[in-house]
Order: structure tokens, then sequence, then C-alpha cells
């Protein structure tokens, strides 16, 4: 027997976390982050000095105790307009310029830190059309912007739908057909590792660093295969082909991330709803949604994409509701969950990426209020993410450009 | 002074001491750029030498060179031998400083996704294979997505290959041992269902000989009673009725569209093929003014296009086969031979014909009553697949002259997998149907190997070289078959453990990385991938195998061989996407109530014409000046119609002369530059300017410094962006830089959003009825608002009063527009950064090519034969 066929015929023996299975234990600490490329208008969104609401803050009103509103943060360094958006969770300086480099974002380092006991990690999710900026706001290690994933009825298939056994048989060969490809090029790595040129060594370690992850993954593939995959009572949803339905698709996704956080399949979710290239089926809505934000403050076109805006908070308005309806151990599924919302425009008419639009609900912090900081020198974003962090148990005295946690924010 | 002297004399690194720098710096910049004062943010005094500091350096050593600095208006000016002694100077540190930093490497990079994908076509012989989609977003240097820095990989890099690989044998691998059979049929439009509901309801005509068919008359007004109109009326079901029955379900008439599709799929073929494969598509096609209810003639052409849809995406805009050419009142046949996948549908689409906002169907007077342009369709055929050869070349490459066999069941090998032969659609005709049951239900066949080591090993003997581009030793082979021998003890079938096989090779590192030119191989390689955007052919390789490719004769005809070859045609629209940022051309749609001239037909003649003008300079070897000052433009009728440009009928886009004063042709004046540095609404002069001093002269702007604020564009017509910016540029932090970059800006304000010509700014708002309204075929929403200001200053002092007198100053200094036009090809070609210590060799090759005003042909052969291309040690 080879080493192949041995891990292959030992996989469902491979090492998992027990089944929670304890009913008076805490469920766990989780992140979802969702980033709306094209932003909100700051004059509906920010309440005005002295008050304590604003006409967005309204659409949120019942679940004005479970959030936190954020004025005068943004990432030092992140310019470059749309550029911003692959920036939202890593923080990395001037996306815009040619040198640049993304950098490990905060959902993929909480991934690494709570994301082993899943069957996924994390899980990226995306409601889009075609191809733009920020499709994924979710980074590795080594700078990369990870896939998400656009269709509904492939997500659910992932997360809930236990092939037939043929399926199985066949998904089994495909792993171990697969690991015998990657056995083939390991051991080329042993060959070529020896490459005299330390530039072309870094390229090629990144080379085989990444064949052992593959290989890595095929392993935890292999044993999640051969543990069943969680029943829940939601039926294969079917992907909506309009485009245009973006409010639609919304829905239906912020469905599909509860049922993954509430069975447990993953506990890192993070969200990019792209409403470029879209004329979305809200009434009174006629022209595509990116030109709208370039409204050149023209009223009639400022009323149409206040129209799309509200209809995208009214959504997630939704999705708070269902998490907190949400019951589980010792409390609801917002309680234990951190839920950020926001963007990396602050402004799209004026392409500012300063003073940026955010929200952060649920996870266990004392909400209800505006925590404002200096309008003209923001405060790093990265703050509250040290806050989000250490919330989450991750131990972390530093995150990207922080300076420190966030003053004002309790948990 | 001891501290500045130190700060100095570190900044190179290499040197120590000579203080003419440091004397004319305190002569002649401290002024303003010291400690205290610091002049946009720049305190020369506290200057450091890091590698991050020579960027800075680099600055002040280009805005004294360039005349920039010391200001003009600065009373005691440098002599010029004291600034070129100071330039001189600076010169040789920063060459030093810069040759320390970048290291010698030899620089191995990983193929970028669209050269995987190119590199999987030309070795499997695909004549169509789309898998850029499946594959992660390549990093960006400078703008190019073939820079070696930016070019990493990540188990998600890694596990897209594969799956995109399994895309790309699916195509390739013969599933049957004959051909499928040939599909021939011409189809006429009026018995098709998507045509039968616009016939009912008027927005297409039924024509016989040119003439309104009697047998299906031109429907006509209907108002209800409070004066509605909608598809309904009392005519509605008769005519429903009439145009299912055979006299016009049957007949043979050409079909008449006066709307053009809104949804993708409206003006649908109804055919999509059962198997991928090349088909001959025909159709014959006129154009005509519809008037008085019936047709008339319409001066110039009018224009069609094929499109595909993929399944399940008909409502989305699909992928476009071909355009063709619709002239008044006389039926023209095209014909094109194009891949399609297996069920994709065939659409029509009159794209000539404007959309106003309503159905023909719905207006008051309908057809009877409408006036405008149309297109009519009078038949279209479809062929195939066409398969010259079987099995395909594709399959051959895989598994050369093997049998391909009905498959033994009774063994517990595990059989290949395979798509079920299905129907698509539900309308007739259905290639489907025309199937027999024997070739809906074929028997599964496999290619079959009496010996499959043995047959592996010749396989892999031919394949290997081609997939790693070199020479193959025997010993190399061995793991492939070693892995083949694991597949097939698991069971697999014989072609199965084979592309298990063909996976591992084209995710080996051998495949995926390009190596820098240690030899003359690796030199071919490099060629071919800047040249053709993919890998060598058996030809190049040949010729590095007798090692004289590097011999200046022999790579010159190798260049010219590949620059005739159609594969070079990847190289001019990838190198054109890149260098001018045109992948950003469709990053935004224009406001359609401000340019609602911008439509798909224009689109294409503006995404086409910037990659046909690099390809026609470079073709014809023409001179630098001729990127901003070309004397002719690469024009289709409907984009020369744009520019103002008469006499240019028809949908090919093709050269035509203009006259010396004209401002379009060049760089400056191409719709796609003015679109792409628009957003849609409005125009930056900031974006346009950084444009200019990036992708033209390769200067490029220095970022926005942090927490400033950004200019909030307005339309309402009120005020311009000029008046807007100028606010901006009274804050002195921001002017110094703003002096720099708006002035080309400005020049270019005279080309809207859609790079149409322009004289006063377009408003949603306030303003004046514009003397074009009622005359085009579009309608006109929008007012006038206030006049464009295209006039401006350079940096260095020098004034123009318009559009044309910026182009003639940026003409005037073809030597720097030849030397960052080698700047930005050497990036594509080699995959490296330029750095300062490259300018020295970039002056040379500029310098070579002087005699013919420097040709960009010239330009190309001189960068390939110079260090900068043929050595590995950069």
């Amino acid at each position: 027997m080879n080493r192949r066929d041995f891990l292959f015929a030992a996989g469902a023996c491979l090492a998992l976390p027990a089944l929670a299975k304890a009913a008076d234990k805490l469920p766990p600490k989780r992140l979802v982050a969702i980033h709306v490329p094209l932003g909100m208008m700051p004059y509906y969104f920010f309440p005005k000095a002295g008050e304590a609401s604003s006409p967005y803050l309204d659409l949120l009103a019942k679940h004005r105790d479970q959030f936190t509103t954020f004025a005068g943060l943004s990432h030092p360094g992140v310019d470059g307009n749309h550029h911003a958006g692959q920036c939202f969770l890593s923080g990395a300086p001037h996306p815009g310029q040619p040198t640049f480099r993304n950098s490990l974002s905060l959902d993929q380092l909480i991934a690494e830190k709570i994301g082993e006991d899943t069957r996924f990690a994390s899980l990226g999710v995306a409601v889009r059309q075609g191809e733009h900026y920020a499709d994924s706001v979710a980074v590795s290690r080594s700078g990369v912007t990870l896939p998400s994933e656009a269709s509904a009825e492939k997500l659910y298939r992932r997360l809930f739908v236990a092939g037939t056994p043929e399926e199985k048989a066949a998904t089994m060969r495909r792993i171990a057909a697969g690991g015998s490809v990657l056995d083939l090029l390991l051991d080329k790595a042993k060959r070529l590792e020896k490459s005299s040129d330390p530039q072309d060594r870094a390229r090629l370690d990144q080379y085989f660093q990444s064949i052992r992850e593959l290989e890595t993954r095929l392993q935890r593939n292999l044993a999640w295969e051969n543990r069943p995959k969680p029943k829940v009572d939601h039926p294969m949803p079917k992907d909506i082909a309009d485009a245009n339905e973006v409010v639609a698709r919304s829905r239906l996704m912020f469905d599909l991330v509860r049922l993954a956080l509430q069975t447990d399949s993953t506990r890192v979710v993070t969200l990019s709803l792209s409403t470029f290239s879209v004329v979305p089926h809200v009434p009174g809505v006629k022209n595509e949604t990116h030109g709208l934000t370039h409204h050149g403050n023209e009223p009639d076109k400022i009323a149409e994409l206040r129209k799309i805006e509200e209809a995208q908070l009214a959504v997630f308005g939704e999705m708070l509701a269902a998490f907190r309806d949400t019951r589980e151990t010792g409390g609801n599924l917002l309680d234990r969950t951190q839920v950020l919302y926001g963007s990396c425009l602050g402004n799209a008419n004026s392409h500012s990426n300063q003073n940026l639009p955010l929200i952060l609900a649920g996870g266990g912090f004392r909400h209800g209020q505006n925590l404002s900081f200096d309008t003209v020198n923001n405060t790093p974003l990265a703050n509250l993410y040290l806050s989000m962090l250490q919330n989450l148990g991750v131990e972390a005295d530093k995150f990207a450009t922080s300076t420190g946690t966030l003053r004002g924010l309790r948990s | 002074m001891s501290l500045r002297f130190a700060i100095l004399t570190s900044l190179a690194g290499a040197l120590a001491s000579a203080a003419e720098p440091r004397v004319f710096l305190e002569k002649h910049c401290y002024e303003c750029h010291d400690k205290e004062t610091k002049k946009g943010g720049l305190d020369l005094e506290s200057l450091g030498s890091e590698k991050k500091q020579l960027d800075h350096w680099i600055k002040i050593h280009d805005a004294v060179a360039d005349g920039e600095m010391p200001p003009a208006k600065k009373k005691t000016q440098p002599t010029a031998s004291e600034k070129a002694a100071f330039v001189a100077e600076l010169d040789t540190r920063l060459t030093a400083a810069s040759t320390a930093a970048h290291p010698a490497g030899t620089q191995l990079r990983r193929l970028t996704r669209q050269e995987f994908e190119n590199s999987l076509k030309d070795l499997l012989a695909l004549p169509r294979l789309d898998i850029t989609g499946m594959l992660l977003a390549d990093g960006r240097v400078s703008g190019y997505d073939k820079i070696a820095s930016g070019l990493d990989l990540s188990p998600g890099h890694l596990a897209a290959y594969q799956e995109a690989i399994e895309k790309a044998l699916d195509i390739a691998i013969a599933t049957q041992s004959t051909a499928p059979r040939v599909y021939n049929k011409r189809i006429y439009p009026a018995g098709l269902f998507k045509f039968g509901g616009n016939l009912s309801h008027g927005q297409y005509v039924l024509l016989k000989d040119k003439q309104p068919d009697p047998a299906l008359p031109v429907r006509g007004g209907f108002e209800d009673k409070k004066g509605h109109v909608g598809f309904e009326g009392p005519d509605l079901k008769d005519r429903g009725a009439l145009v299912k029955s055979p006299a016009v379900a049957k007949s043979q008439s050409a079909v008449g569209l006066l709307n053009p599709n809104l949804a993708g799929y409206e003006a649908a073929m109804n055919v999509a093929p059962i198997f991928a494969g090349n088909y001959r598509l025909r159709l014959s096609v006129w154009g005509f003014r519809w008037a008085n209810g019936r047709p008339n003639p319409c001066g110039a052409p009018q224009a069609a296009v094929l499109r595909a849809h993929e399944e399940g995406k008909q409502q989305e805009g699909g992928r476009l086969l071909s355009a063709f050419t619709a002239p008044s009142m006389e039926s023209k046949e095209g014909e094109i031979v194009t891949w399609l996948d297996a069920h994709e549908s065939i659409v029509f689409d009159p794209v000539s014909v404007p959309w106003n906002g309503l159905r023909i169907g719905q207006v008051a007077g309908r057809a009877a009553k409408h006036v405008g342009p149309g297109v009519a369709l009078d038949w279209f055929e479809i062929e195939g697949p066409l398969n010259p050869v079987w099995p395909p070349i594709s399959h051959t490459r895989l598994f050369g002259q093997l049998p391909i066999k009905p498959f033994i069941a009774e063994s517990d090998i595990v059989p290949p997998r395979r798509e079920k032969i299905r129907s698509f659609g539900g309308y007739l005709p259905s290639m489907y149907l025309d199937l027999t049951a024997a070739e809906r239900t074929p028997k599964l066949e496999t290619v079959s190997s009496e010996q499959p080591l043995e047959d592996a090993r010749k396989l892999l003997a031919d394949f290997l070289p081609h997939a790693f581009r070199r020479d193959v030793t025997a010993s190399e082979i061995e793991p492939y078959l070693k892995l083949l021998q694991t597949r097939i003890d698991g069971k697999d079938c014989f072609e199965d453990a084979m592309r298990r096989v063909y996976v591992a090779i084209l995710t080996s590192p051998e495949f995926l990385f390009l190596p820098a030119p240690a030899d003359d191989t690796a030199l071919a390689t490099r060629l071919a991938y800047w040249l053709w955007n993919g890998p060598p052919d058996d030809a190049l390789l040949a010729v590095a195998r007798d090692r004289s490719l590097h011999r200046p004769e022999i790579l010159r005809n190798q260049i010219d061989r590949l620059l005739s070859d159609p594969r070079s045609e990847r190289f001019y629209q990838d190198f054109a996407r890149q260098w001018l940022e045109l992948g950003r051309l469709d990053e935004t749609n224009p406001d359609p109530l401000l340019y609602p001239e911008y439509r798909f037909l224009l689109g294409q003649g503006v995404a086409n014409e910037t990659p046909s003008f690099v390809r026609e300079l470079i073709t014809k070897d023409l001179p630098a000046r001729s990127l901003v000052k070309p004397g002719f433009a690469m024009l289709t009728q409907r984009l020369a119609e744009h520019y103002g440009i008469a006499g240019v009928t028809g949908v090919e886009q093709r050269k035509v002369a203009l006259p010396a004063e004209s401002l379009r042709g060049g760089l400056l004046g191409q719709a796609s530059i003015h679109k792409l540095t628009a957003n849609g609404t409005t125009t930056s002069p900031v974006k346009r300017g950084v444009w200019v001093s990036d992708r033209l002269l390769d200067s490029p702007a220095p970022p926005p410094p942090p927490g400033i604020s950004a200019v909030d564009p307005d339309t309402r017509g009120t005020t311009t962006i000029r008046e807007q910016l100028n606010k901006h540029r009274t804050d002195p932090n921001c002017a110094a830089c703003h002096a720099k970059i708006d002035a080309p800006g400005f020049a270019l304000e005279a080309f809207d959003p859609v790079g149409g010509l322009r004289s006063r700014y377009r408003s949603n708002g306030q303003g004046d009825l514009p003397p074009e309204k009622g005359q085009t075929v579009w309608k006109v929403d929008y007012k006038l608002g206030p006049s464009v200001d295209a006039s401006g200053e350079l940096r260095d002092g020098r004034a123009f009063r318009d559009t044309s007198a910026f182009v003639d100053l940026i003409a005037a200094d073809d030597e720097k527009l030849a030397r960052a036009f080698v700047a930005h090809l050497a990036r594509y070609a080699t995959g490296s950064e330029v750095s300062f210590a490259d300018r020295a060799e970039i002056r040379r090759i500029v310098a070579q090519t002087k005699a013919n005003g420097y040709g960009l042909r010239s330009l190309l052969h001189a960068l390939a034969q110079s260090p900068l291309f043929i050595s590995h040690s950069r």
C-alpha cells in the first residue's frame, strides 16, 4: 500500500473536533463582515451634530440597542477611491499605487485562530454582477484576494447537501486522484528547491507552500467528507438570474449565512454586496447604481440613489432581526456574532476614502451609541478591528495600522 | 552643515565626496525646501538616503532636469552649466544607488492568467478557450500584470488552475470514434418564436422585395378613450393568429427590425449547438429608413451583430461573434466561421437602430407612423460542427493516434465521466430533433491502450517539451509515468489516468513559471510571451536549439516572423490594454441622459480603435510623434460619425487619412482614452493629467497626500470642474503638484466623457437647449451648461491656448515620447520594473532610431537587441 492509498483509507480517522453536543456550553463567537463597495451617502447616514439618529439609522430603529455607529474612522493611507475596497478588512495603504501589496485581512486572521474546528475555516460570499473592485474583501497572508461565492445554489450545496453514494464515491476518488498529483509535485519540490538563485527560490517556495497547503486541505476535506453535513429546514435555493434583483439576492445570501453560523459550518463570513452594473429592482429606480453615485449633486439622482441604499439597509435590518430571533444557548445568534457593515468609500460622488460609514452590531458589545471621532484627522479603523479581535478572544495588541483599541467601545 | 553633508554623501551609498549637489541645493533649493519652509511638503535638509528616499531623489533629479525646478518665477536661476553639472552628478549617484537596490537576479515569473489561457489554448490546439474568469486576478505593478513581483501564487491559484485545466481537457478530448454529423440549415426569420411576438406587436415588419409584405399588414395606430397606447388593441388577436398561420410562419420573406434588442435574448435565432465545435454562420441583411409605413433608402449603411449567449444567461449581454454591414436597400451576405460551445444560443441584434425608451408597438401611430432607421434580416444559415479531421488535433496532441473504442464494462475499471447529450430550449428549430436515437444516446467510448506505460512514454516524449517549452530528458518523464501507474492501480481508465498526468504537467513549476533568458531556449520563451502573449512554436524553439537566436540578424528575422503571425494580435490587444489602461474602459457606463449617443455600436468602435492604432504604428514603423499626431485614424462608420468625419461606411475598423489640423487619430484624440479617464458623468482634469504623465510620458504623478478634501463633482450646470479645481489649487499644499498634473487634463477638457468634442458642458439641470435636439436618431434630453476652457500652462512655463496647441507641444518632444514608449514596452516584454539605472540604456535604444524619427517598430527591435531584454542579468 503506498502512502496515498494509506492516507485515503485512513482519511475517516483523521482527527476532527468532536461534534458540539454539549447543550450547556456557550456557542462559539463569530464574525460576519459586510462590505458595500459603493458606500452610503454621508448626509443620510451620519447623525447630525446633537442628534441621535439619521434618516438611514431610522430604518434600523428597532435594533438601535443592538448596534453602534462610528463617525470619523478610516484607514490611514488607504486611498485610490474604488481601489480602497480591497483593503476594507486589511487596512493596507495606497491600494491604487503601482507598488501596492495587500496584507492579511481581519477575517482571515480570525479564521486562522478560530477556524480550525469548522468545515469551512471562513466563507466568502458575494452578491455581484461581473467582476468589479472588491468582489471579495478576504485577503490571505501573502496578500492574495480570496475568491467569493456568488451562487446561492453552490453555497447551499457546499454547506448542506450530501452527495448520493455514487457522488460521494466520485468525490473520494477525485480527492485521491488529486492527492496523487500533489504527491508528484511535492517530489519535485525536493529536487527543485536546491535552485541557486535566492529570488527564484522565494518564488518556488511560494509554489511549494501552496502545494503543501492544498495537501492539508485535501486531508481535511477527506475527513469532513466522511462526516455527515448538517441538516437544515431550508429548501435548496434557486439562484436569482436577474442581477437587478439585488435585494432578493442579498436576502437569500443572508439566510444562508445565518444557517451556516447556526450549524457551526463556519464562524467567519465576509460578504460583498456590490451594486456595480445593476439597475436595482427598487420602486422609483431607473438608472445604474454606480452611475447614480456620481450624482453630481443632482437632486433626482440623489433621490434615486437614496432609494437603493435604503433598500439595502432595510434588508440588512431584516438580517439583524433574523439573527436576533435565532435562539441558542444563553441568548440569541446576534449576541455571539459580531456583524460589521460598512464601506471603504466615505463619499462616492467625491471618491473620498475618509469618514467611512460603519455599523457594528451584536457580538456582546454594549451598543446603542454613536461614537464620533475627529472628522478631519480620522482615527484608524484598525483600532475598531483590534477591539473586535480582543472581543473574539484573539490575543493581539496591534492589527494593521491600529494605534490601540477603540476608545468608547465596551464589551 | 555637517548633517546636510552626511545626508548627501550617503545619498547614493556608493560615492562619498563631490560636493556639487550640496552646493547647488543650498544655493537654489533650500530657500523653499529647508526644514522650516518645506514647501510642498519637501524638506531637502532632512531627506534621508534609504531605498525609499531613492524615489524622492529621482523626482528631484527629474524636476531639475526637465526645467520644472527651480520655478521660472524665481529671480536667481542656475546657469546652464551649473544645472548640467548638478544633473550629471546626481545621475551618476542615482544610477549606482538604483543598481544596488535592484540586484541582478534570474527573476523566475509565474504566467499571468491570460498567458495561462493562451498557453493551454496553443498547447492543446483549441480554437477557443475561455478560462481567465475561473482564475484569480493577477497583481498589478505600474499598471502591468506581467511584473514578477506582482505575480503571487497561493493554494487558491493552484486549485483554480486545476479546475481550468479540467475544463480545457473536456473540450480537447474526443469522446466518440466518429465525428458528430454536420447540421446544415437555412432559417427564415418570420417563423421564429422570438420574431413572432414582435411581428404581432409591430416593432418588426414583414418585408417582401424590399416592401411591406401584404401577408402581414404594417400595424397601425390605436389609442383607447383615454388616449393610452399599449401593445393591446382590437387588431392584436387577429395579428397573432396571422403570424402563426403558414402564410407568415412559413414565409421566406425578410423581417425588418425597428427596435434593437432590449433584453439580450430578443431577436434570438433559436438555434443552439448540441455539440461544441466550429460552425459556419451566414446571413443576409440590409438597412433602410422606415417612413410612411415602408422602407426607404437610408444613405449610409446600418449595422447588425450576432452574439452567442451561454446557457442560462440569455438575459445577459452575451459574447460578440461578429458585426455585419447592412447597406441601404441592398441585401448583403456575411459569413463567419466561429467556435460555439454546446448550448450557446445565437442572437441577432440590429445595433445601429436607436432605443428611445419605448417599443414601436407601444407608441401612438405604431409602425405605420414610425420614422427611424431599421435593419432587415433575409435569412440565417448555420452549418457545423465542422471537423475537417477526426479526432480533432486537440485530441491527438494528448492521445496521438491511439484508437477510440467502446468502453468494456465487465472489469472493475471506473468508466470516464460523460456529459449526457441533451436538448436545449423548447422552440423550433431544435438541433436536437435532428439527431437520431443512436446519436442522442451514443455508446460509451474512450481512448484505449494495450500497453499504457509504453504508450504514455511516447505521448509524453512529444507533449512534455511543448508544455515545458524546452527539451526534456527521459528521466524527467519518469515521475509522470509513476503517477500514471498509481492511477491505473487505483482503477482509473486510461483516459482518466492520463488526465491526472496532464493536470500534473500543467500545474508543474516548469509549465507555470517563465525563466529569465539565461540561454537561447529561455530567450525564445521570453520573446514569444512578449509578441504572442503565449508560448513559442516549434520553429522558434528550433532556432533556439541551434543556439543562434541571440544573433542579431536571426533575432530580428524571428521578431518579424512573430509579428506577422495572427497570434501577434494577442500582443497588440494585451499591450494596449496594459500600457494605456484600456482594461478600465468599461468600468463605468455613461449617463444615458447626458450621453444618449453612447450605445453598443459606438462602444465597439471605441474599444477597437486603440489596439488597432497601436498595431498600425508598430507594423508600419511610424515615428514616435504619430502617437499623438498620426495624420490618420482607425475608424468604423459609427466612430467616424461620432468624430464628425464624413465618408466612412461599414462596420470594419480601417485606416482613414485625416487633415493635418484634425484633433483625432492620436492617443490624445481617441474616445477610449477620454472615456476611461472619466466616470461616465463628468470628466476630471486630474485623472486625465495623471494618465498623460503616467502612460504617455512615463513620468508618474505623485499620489495625493493624506487627508485632502476631494472635489465634489457637480452636473447641475452651475459650476465647472475647472472652477472647482482652481479653488482646490489655491491651497499651497496642492498647488505644486497640480501645476504639473492638471495642465494636460485641462487641454483634454475639450472632450466629454465619451470622447465627443465639446465647447460647452452638458447638464441635467440648468442650461440652454442644444441645437442638435431633434436632429439626431437618439433622444436629446440634456441641456448645454457653462463653456469649456481648454487652455493651460505646462509646468515648465510653456502655455497653450487650446487642445490642438497642447498636442503640438507634446508632439514636439518626440524623443521623450519615444523614451516613454520604450520604458512601457520594456516592462511588458521583460516582466521587470524599469529602474533609474535602466534609463541610460533606454536613451541608447532611442538614440539608435533617431534617423527615422524614432520609428516604433525600430524601437521594438532595438529593445529586443538590448541587454535590457536579452540579458538575464537584470
